[in-house]
C-alpha cells in the first residue's frame, strides 16, 4: 500500500513536475528559439548538408541531385 | 579510444574540463563509431538471435490458430506457452535489444562524445540476455505471469531492471557530457523514452504482480503498460530514428523543425492517455475511457505533424529509395506509423471498437504498429549504423533486397486479410444467431494467410540473419575501405572548399 | 586512396553515377566538374511554418476533444458505467429489480446444465432428467431444495426410469436467493413442460436451518425423501416476490446481448 502511495505522488507530483522542469530547462537552453541551427545538427564536417551517405553495396556512389531544399519556396521569417 | 578523455565514473557525472582538442574534430564520426563497436554490436547480434526465436515461436503459434493440435501433447509447446514467449522474445529480446542499441550509437553521435564507460553497457547487454533467457524459460515451465505484456515470472524482471537502470546511467553520463549543447528532435525523443520506460515497467510491475491492486483496476494499469510500452517505449526510438537517417541519408535538413517540436510534445501530453480505450465495454467508469478515447483522438495532432514532416522532407528524393537500404526501410516504417496511428485512433472509437475488440483485427493492428513500423525502421538503421561500426560493406546487396521485400510485402499480407478478417469475426461474434464455432470457422482462412504471411516474412528475417553473420565473419578478413565509407572519404576530393 | 572493391565493375575513382532529376531547376549538365555540382544553395530547411490549414484542424480537434470529454463522460461519476447518461448514472438509477427467473437460468447453465444438460433432459442412465419429472414438478418443493441443498445419492426412479448416481451439495456454493432462482427456474421452464410454482428465499432458508446437521450424515437417498411430505406444515409461503432490497447484482454487470 505504501507503495501505492508512492507511485500515486509520483504520478500527479513528481512526472508532471519533472516534465515542466525539462520544459523550462528546454527553454532557457534555446531550444526553441534557433530552429535553423537545429535542424542542421545531424550534419558535421565529415558529413555535411548535400552528402548521401547511404546506397546498396555496389560500389556506385550516389548524389542527392534532387530540387534543392530552396525550391519549396518559403522564405525566411 | 587514446583520445578519449580518460574519465572515473565519479568525474562523468561532474564533468568540468574535458579538453576539445584532445579530439581531433575531423576524426569524430570515425572515433564515436569505433567507441561504439563492440556494445552497439553485441546489443544488434543478440537482438537479431532473439528475433530469430521469436519468429520461430511466432510460426508455431500461428500454426496452432488453424491446426490445434499441432505439439499439442508437450506441454511446454502448448499455445499457452508458445504465444507469451513469441511476445515477449520479439518485445523484450529483438525490439527493446535492437532499440537500445540505435539509442546508444544515436546518442553518442548527437552529443558528438565517444561511449564512455564501455563496461556499464557491455554489463547491461550480458544482463538483460540473462533476464530474457530466464524469462523465456520460466514461461516455458509455466510460471507465466497471465499478464499482458508482463508474461515474464517475477523472477525475470528484477534483472531486466537492473540492466535497464545502467543504460539509463550511462544515457544520463552521456548526455552531462555532451559537447554539443543544442538538443536534436531526435535525442528529445530518446532522452523522453530513456526516462518513460523505467516509469512504465516499474509501475506495472509494483501495481500488478508485487503489491496487486485489485478489480477491474488491474486491467486499467495492464492496458495503460501494454499500450504506453508500444507508444513511450518504442515509438519515441523509432521516431528518434527517423528524425536522425531521413535527413542524414538524404543530405536534407528536416523540413520543419516547428514541426518537430510540436510533434514531440503532444505526443508526450496525449500518449500515456490513450490505454484506457482497451476497456471500451468494460466496468469502468465511463469518463475513464472517455478521457482515452479523446486522447486517442488527439494522437492524430502528433501523427499527422511527423507525417506531413517526413514526407516533406522525403519530397523530391524519393527516387533515392532505390538506392538506399536504410532509406527503403525508414520510408516504409514512417508510413505504416502514420497508417497505424491512424487506424489506432478509429479502432479507439467506441462504435468501431465495440466491433473489433477482442478479435484478430487487434492483433494485426499490433503487428501494424511494432512490425511494419517499429521493426522495419529498426532494420533501416542497422543497415546504416552496422558497416560504420565493423567497417565493411554489407556483403550482398541481394540479400538485403530480399530481406526488404519479403518483409513489406509479407506484413503487408499479414496485415490487410487479417484486419479484414477481424471486422468480419467481430460483426459475428456481435450477431447472437451464429454459434460461436462458426465464428471460429470463419476465421480460418484469414488465420491461415497469416501462416503464409509469417513464412514469407521468416524468410525475410533468415536472409538479414545470413549477411548479418557475413559481415561479422568479414571482420576477419583483412580491411579494405568500403564504398560508404569513400563516400565520406572522397568528400574532399569533391568539394575541397569543405573543411 | 583507391577503390579496391571486391567488385570488379566498379568505377574507376572519382567517377560518379548520378541520379539526375531533370526537371528540377537545380540540375546541372553532366559534364560540370563534380566540384560544381556538389555548391547547392544554403539550406532553408528548419524553419517552415506550419501551415494554416494544420493550424486549424488541430483547433477543431481540440473543440471536439472538449464537447466528447463533456458529453460522454457521465458526469464524471465514479459509478457510471454509462458513456450516454448526462450525470448520475447507475448511482441514481432506481436499482433494478431482481428477476428470479432469469437468474436461476443463468446459474442453472452455469451450475446444473453440465449434468442435467441445456435441455434439461439429462442423460439416460446417468443423470436424470429435469424436464417433466415428478420430482420436479411436485406440488411442494421440500424435497428438491434438500437435493439442491446436500446432493444425492442411490438410486431413484425419475419418469420411470432407473438412476444410480452421485449429485454433490450446493450449501456451501449457493445463496438461499441463488437456491430459490435456479429451483423457480427449473420448476417454472415452460420450454420443458414443467410449470410448477416459485419458491422464495425464505422457503429455502427455512430448509437449511432445518437440517444444518444433514452435510455430517451424507447425501439424500430417494428413501429418505420419500418420507419427508412434499408440503411441510411450518414452510413460509411460497411467493415470487423477491426479498425487499435484493438486485440482481451480479447479472446486470453482463454486457446486455446485442
Amino acid at each position: 500500500m505504501i507503495l501505492l502511495w508512492i507511485l500515486f505522488l509520483g504520478g500527479f507530483v513528481v512526472l508532471p513536475g519533472s516534465a515542466l522542469l525539462a520544459m523550462r530547462w528546454a527553454i532557457r537552453n534555446g531550444e526553441f528559439r534557433d530552429f535553423k541551427k537545429a535542424s542542421l545538427l545531424v550534419f558535421d564536417e565529415e558529413e555535411p548538408v548535400g552528402l548521401v551517405t547511404d546506397s546498396f553495396p555496389t560500389g556506385k556512389i550516389v548524389l542527392n541531385t534532387g530540387p534543392s531544399p530552396a525550391t519549396h519556396g518559403v522564405s525566411q521569417p | 579510444m587514446s583520445s578519449t578523455p580518460s574519465t572515473s565514473l565519479l568525474k562523468a557525472l561532474s564533468p568540468s574540463d574535458h579538453d576539445e582538442d584532445l579530439v581531433q574534430r575531423k576524426a569524430l564520426l570515425a572515433e564515436i563509431d569505433a567507441s561504439c563497436r563492440l556494445p552497439v554490436l553485441l546489443f544488434f547480434i543478440c537482438g537479431t538471435l532473439w528475433l530469430l526465436v521469436g519468429t520461430l515461436f511466432a510460426l508455431i503459434t500461428s500454426w496452432k490458430m488453424h491446426h490445434p493440435d499441432l505439439l499439442g501433447n508437450i506441454a511446454w509447446l502448448t499455445f499457452g506457452r508458445v504465444r507469451p514467449v513469441h511476445l515477449n522474445t520479439v518485445i523484450f529480446g529483438f525490439a527493446s535489444e535492437v532499440a537500445i542499441g540505435v539509442s546508444l550509437w544515436l546518442m553518442c553521435r548527437l552529443c558528438r562524445v565517444t561511449l564512455m564507460h564501455k563496461w556499464i553497457i557491455i554489463m547491461a547487454a550480458v544482463f538483460w540476455n540473462v533476464g530474457v533467457v530466464v524469462g523465456v524459460l520460466g514461461i516455458l515451465a509455466g510460471d507465466n505471469t497471465g499478464i499482458e505484456w508482463l508474461e515474464f515470472p517475477p523472477y525475470a524482471s528484477p534483472i531486466l531492471f537492473f540492466s535497464y537502470a545502467l543504460i539509463a546511467v550511462w544515457g544520463i553520463i552521456t548526455f552531462r557530457f555532451r559537447r554539443e549543447k543544442h538538443l536534436y528532435v531526435s535525442q528529445w525523443y530518446l532522452l523522453a523514452a530513456l526516462l518513460w520506460f523505467p516509469w512504465l515497467y516499474s509501475s506495472a510491475n509494483i501495481m500488478l504482480i508485487m503489491d496487486p491492486v485489485r478489480g477491474t483496476v488491474q486491467s486499467a494499469v495492464n492496458w495503460w503498460f501494454a499500450h504506453n510500452v508500444l507508444g513511450l517505449w518504442f515509438t519515441p526510438i523509432g521516431l528518434a530514428a527517423i528524425y536522425y537517417f531521413i535527413p542524414k541519408v538524404t543530405g536534407k535538413p528536416i523540413h520543419s523543425y516547428y514541426l518537430s517540436a510540436l510533434g514531440f510534445w503532444s505526443l508526450a501530453l496525449f500518449y500515456n492517455w490513450n490505454g484506457g480505450h482497451h476497456l471500451v465495454g468494460g466496468p469502468m467508469p465511463a469518463w475513464l475511457v472517455t478521457v482515452s478515447i479523446v486522447a486517442s483522438v488527439m494522437m492524430t495532432i502528433p501523427v499527422v505533424t511527423v507525417g506531413i514532416n517526413h514526407h516533406l522532407t522525403m519530397k523530391g528524393s524519393f527516387h533515392m529509395l532505390r538506392h538506399s537500404p536504410t532509406l527503403r526501410f525508414m520510408v516504409f516504417g514512417g508510413m505504416n506509423y502514420t497508417v497505424a496511428s491512424l487506424h489506432g485512433v478509429l479502432s479507439a472509437l467506441r462504435s468501431v471498437s465495440e466491433v473489433t475488440h477482442f478479435t484478430h483485427h487487434t492483433i494485426s493492428h499490433a503487428h501494424t504498429g511494432m512490425y511494419a513500423f517499429f521493426t522495419m525502421v529498426m532494420f533501416g538503421s542497422m543497415y546504416y549504423i552496422i558497416p560504420r561500426l565493423t567497417l565493411r560493406e554489407w556483403p550482398s546487396a541481394m540479400l538485403i533486397r530480399v530481406h526488404f521485400w519479403f518483409t513489406a510485402l509479407g506484413i503487408i499480407l499479414y496485415m490487410g486479410p487479417l484486419t479484414l478478417g477481424g471486422i468480419l469475426q467481430g460483426y459475428a461474434m456481435l450477431n447472437p444467431d451464429v454459434p460461436f464455432l462458426d465464428v471460429v470457422k470463419l476465421t480460418v482462412p484469414y488465420l491461415k494467410i497469416r501462416t503464409v504471411a509469417g513464412i514469407i516474412i521468416a524468410i525475410g528475417h533468415t536472409a538479414f540473419f545470413i549477411n548479418l553473420t557475413w559481415i561479422i565473419l568479414r571482420q576477419l578478413q583483412p580491411y579494405r575501405q568500403p564504398t560508404r565509407m569513400i563516400i565520406a572519404a572522397t568528400r574532399n576530393a569533391i568539394n575541397p572548399a569543405l573543411p | 586512396m583507391s577503390f579496391d572493391s571486391s567488385n570488379p565493375q566498379d568505377p574507376a575513382p572519382g567517377a560518379i553515377a548520378r541520379q539526375a532529376a531533370p526537371s528540377s531547376a537545380f540540375s546541372l549538365p553532366d559534364d560540370l566538374p563534380p566540384a560544381i555540382q556538389r555548391e547547392r544553395p544554403e539550406p532553408l530547411e528548419g524553419n517552415h511554418p506550419m501551415s494554416l490549414l494544420f493550424v486549424t484542424f488541430v483547433a477543431v480537434l481540440f473543440f471536439w476533444g472538449g464537447f466528447y470529454l463533456q458529453r460522454f463522460s457521465g458526469g464524471y461519476q465514479p459509478f457510471s458505467y454509462n458513456e450516454n447518461t448526462l450525470g448520475g448514472g447507475a448511482t441514481n438509477a432506481p436499482a433494478k429489480p431482481l428477476d428470479p427467473f432469469a437468474e436461476g437460468k443463468r446459474l442453472f447453465v452455469d451450475t446444473c446444465a453440465k449434468c442435467h444438460q441445456a435441455d434439461g433432459q439429462g442423460l439416460a442412465g446417468q443423470y436424470p432428467p429435469l424436464a417433466g419429472s415428478e420430482w420436479v414438478k411436485a406440488e411442494g418443493a421440500a424435497r428438491i431444495i434438500r437435493i439442491v441443498l446436500d446432493g444425492l445419492q442411490g438410486p431413484i426412479k425419475v419418469k420411470g426410469a432407473d438412476f444410480n448416481n452421485q449429485m454433490v451439495p450446493w450449501r456451501d456454493v449457493l445463496t438461499d436467493q441463488q437456491i430459490a432462482s435456479v429451483i423457480t427456474y427449473v420448476r417454472g421452464e415452460k420450454g420443458w413442460g414443467n410449470n410448477a410454482s416459485a419458491i422464495s428465499a425464505e422457503q429455502v432458508a427455512a430448509v437449511r436451518q432445518k437440517t444444518k446437521t444433514r452435510p455430517a450424515t451424507g447425501s439424500w437417498t430417494a428413501g429418505e425423501l420419500l418420507k419427508i411430505p412434499e408440503i411441510e406444515a411450518d414452510m413460509p409461503s411460497g411467493t415470487n416476490a423477491p426479498p425487499a432490497g435484493a438486485t440482481n447484482s451480479v447479472s446486470t454487470n453482463l454486457p446486455a446481448a446485442k
